[in-house]
């Protein structure tokens, strides 16, 4: 059995990769049993993530490759404080916002549930104590409501505000 | 633009464009919108995402009503010197308003109300023996309000006024309502007492600041009639136990069951503040096989306890009559000679929690330190001081109850133990920690009060308790010497010292670290750039010193408070 295989990525470029690296990646790893070992030699196309999201997912999955699967007490304790966020990986999240959603559609699409929900916490992070305005401006959101619609959704909502 | 971007958002398909600055920017499809959305859980900022744009509206409000906190406040508040609310109704209200007119109800799983309300003439109308127009119009508002809610499962009611029957008949017809708190008043101007209807599905029933004289409503029905109810947390005002007043009548509560001769099957029973002769019927109001988890606070069994001699006469009448066979959990402000001996009767306990806090912790925050110097050394830096004479003040009724306690907690229940917080007063010593890590292996919590070095503490539980999760080393009652301690004790930071030692493999499963006032929390070994004397790599676990709230999902801290 190979211990590396190729990736290719949208844009045409090779990444050679440890499997157990690539296997973190739930699609990848299905793939890998489906169409078994004689075929893993093959390159196998990633055609919806470009080069420099890819690497930047192998480099996650490189730096995670040993974490134990997630225990059942760390369940609960993560989902307490559901926004805490690894140091390393908040360093790796410290992309500009066109890498960063990249890089949670290329984990949901690979399916590495870990790398997604690092990536939607950080983004839940940037959300977190902004008004609305500044919500819009760090997302490119257009206001298409109304202001008399605006203000009555203020109003209506302003229980949850205090 | 916009609706380029919104006919974007709702498709599922990664896509790219250009906003009115020509920068390529990327939409995410609806369900990594969602799945983002379910990170916030602050309601505020859910309230904020739906101000932004209709999408996120549409995406996040089934979120924000999940769970609804609407407080109401007596006087009108000012924000920047404007009133809250200025120009329309209170938030209260308006809230209400949206829930009653608006397609929202149906989203809202758990519904609380609390705060003040400002009622006019009260007195008035209580001499004419009428209600206030505007109290039942709250109610009517808020009964209308529940009408809607479909998937209605946990009530909350924590007003300055009582739910009035129009309300608990509305509560009765909710079909998935599992949990009901309910927080009477302390107002004894004259009400009507309501008889509150059974819920058929309710399983779980609060009840908290009852007091005879401020007419709390009936629960008999309720108790009798909610035949899925297996979880009763009783909470009584403080008033009557700090006044000695035997005001309280059990058969006011229980008299429905005993005389339909139904014993309540709950499994978990909590009460506080109880204050009331024992005329029998509190032992035949329940049915002691189901029965698995007992907390309670401030209450009779504690003969030692408050030391206020005034309550005796009545606490005395109070003991367990009957075994409970199934108990797995006890949560308790006092132990008593009678409560270890029902300890000897069952087996197969599982967590047992004595609370040390008590309601007023600032008095630990004064620094006044009861302990001499050479006390001092004894209790911690204990390693030099081989003889370790237990000072004068524990040679008391509570250091033979520490011991009772302990022998019959490691003969009886011993493996299946495994959560333990001990009393802050027990200054357990070498033998008897010997004795309990050998008592209870399967530990997976501890908390306790020591008489000695805390490494030394460590290095001597923990090979033997394989298990443990969490320990916490307790300071004594207005002490704050171990917290100075652990902050004073050397020039290396006490998380680098603490993450050096538990690196060790007896430590694995160690996560969470207490020593007095302070919480550290234990992550991964990681590798140090430094190598050891014959250039083998050294590790150490990262340690982090945390808020003390970052481990209230910890049982030892969590349920180490007066709350029920």
């Amino acid at each position: 059995m190979s211990n590396t295989i190729i990736l290719t990525s949208s844009d045409n470029v090779e990444i050679p990769v440890d499997r157990e690296v690539a296997e973190r990646s739930i699609l990848i790893k299905n793939m890998l049993e489906d169409v078994g070992d004689a075929a893993a030699n093959e390159p196998i196309p990633i055609p919806n993530v470009n080069e420099a999201v890819l690497k930047k997912v192998i480099e996650w999955c490189v730096h995670h490759k040993g974490d134990p699967p997630a225990a059942a007490d760390d369940e609960t304790e993560s989902r307490k404080r559901t926004t805490e966020i690894d140091e390393w990986d908040q360093k790796f999240m410290q992309v500009d916002q066109e890498m960063l959603f990249e890089i949670i559609l290329a984990a949901n699409y690979l399916d590495i549930k870990a790398l997604l929900d690092v990536g939607c916490k950080t983004v839940a992070n940037m959300i977190k104590g902004k008004s609305p305005e500044e919500i819009r401006k760090t997302f490119n959101i257009t206001n298409d409501f109304t202001p008399e619609e605006e203000e009555q959704i203020r109003r209506e909502n302003e229980w949850a505000e205090e | 633009m916009h609706s380029a971007m919104s006919g974007n958002m709702f498709s599922s398909s990664v896509a790219e464009l250009r906003n009115d600055n020509g920068e390529r920017m990327i939409i995410l499809p609806l369900n990594l919108i969602a799945l983002i959305v379910t990170h916030l859980d602050d309601p505020a900022d859910l309230a904020r995402v739906c101000r932004t744009c209709r999408v996120l509206h549409y995406m996040t409000v089934p979120q924000l009503y999940e769970k609804v906190t609407l407080r109401s406040y007596a006087q009108i508040r000012y924000f920047n010197g404007r009133a809250e609310g200025h120009g329309g109704a209170s938030p209260f209200a308006m809230g209400l308003n949206a829930l009653v007119t608006r397609n929202v109800a149906g989203l809202v799983r758990s519904f609380k109300v609390v705060g003040e309300v400002s009622e006019n003439n009260v007195k008035e109308f209580a001499k004419s023996g009428r209600i206030p127009d505007g109290t039942m119009f709250l109610n009517m508002s808020i009964r209308a309000a529940i009408d809607r809610m479909e998937k209605l499962e946990a009530v909350n009611w924590e007003l300055g006024t009582k739910p009035l029957l129009n309300l608990y008949q509305g509560l009765s017809l909710r079909p998935k309502l599992t949990s009901l708190t309910l927080k009477f008043p302390t107002s004894r101007v004259p009400r009507p007492v309501s008889v509150i209807p059974p819920i058929p599905s309710l399983r779980s029933l609060k009840v908290l600041n009852i007091d005879p004289l401020c007419y709390p409503d009936d629960i008999s029905l309720l108790l009798l009639g909610s035949k899925k109810l297996r979880e009763l947390r009783l909470h009584w005002s403080p008033r009557m136990r700090n006044e000695a007043e035997p005001s309280v009548q059990l058969h006011s509560y229980f008299g429905r069951c005993i005389n339909a001769n139904y014993a309540l099957p709950l499994r978990h029973l909590s009460i506080a503040n109880l204050y009331a002769h024992n005329n029998g019927e509190f032992d035949r109001a329940f049915d002691p096989k189901l029965m698995e988890s007992i907390t309670a606070i401030n209450s009779p069994g504690a003969e030692n306890g408050a030391g206020n001699n005034l309550t005796a006469f009545v606490d005395q009448g109070w003991g367990m009559k009957d075994v409970i066979p199934a108990l797995k959990y006890v949560r308790c402000d006092q132990v008593s000679q009678l409560g270890v001996d029902s300890l000897t009767l069952v087996k197969g306990l599982r967590e047992f929690y004595i609370i040390s806090s008590k309601a007023s912790p600032s008095s630990s925050a004064g620094g006044s330190i009861e302990t001499s110097p050479s006390n001092l050394s004894s209790t911690i830096g204990g390693t030099s001081t081989p003889d370790m004479t237990p000072p004068s003040c524990l040679e008391t009724p509570e250091l033979s109850l520490q011991t009772a306690f302990l022998d019959a907690l490691c003969q009886h229940h011993g493996p299946s133990v495994r959560c333990l917080l001990l009393s802050n007063r027990w200054m357990l010593d070498k033998d008897e920690l010997g004795r309990l890590v050998h008592g209870c292996p399967n530990l997976e919590q501890l908390g306790l009060s020591i008489r000695s070095d805390v490494y030394e503490i460590l290095r001597l539980l923990l090979p033997f308790l394989p298990h443990l999760y969490a320990i916490r080393i307790l300071e004594a009652p207005h002490g704050s010497e171990l917290t100075k301690y652990a902050l004073e004790t050397s020039n290396i930071p006490f998380e680098e010292k603490l993450g050096r030692e538990m690196v060790k493999p007896t430590y694995k499963n160690l996560r969470w670290v207490g020593i007095g006032d302070l919480l550290f929390h234990c992550g991964p070994s990681v590798q140090l750039s430094e190598t050891g004397p014959r250039g083998q790599p050294v590790y150490k676990r990262l340690v982090r010193r945390v808020p003390p709230e970052a481990a209230k999902h910890v049982q030892i801290w969590g349920l180490d408070s007066l709350e029920i």
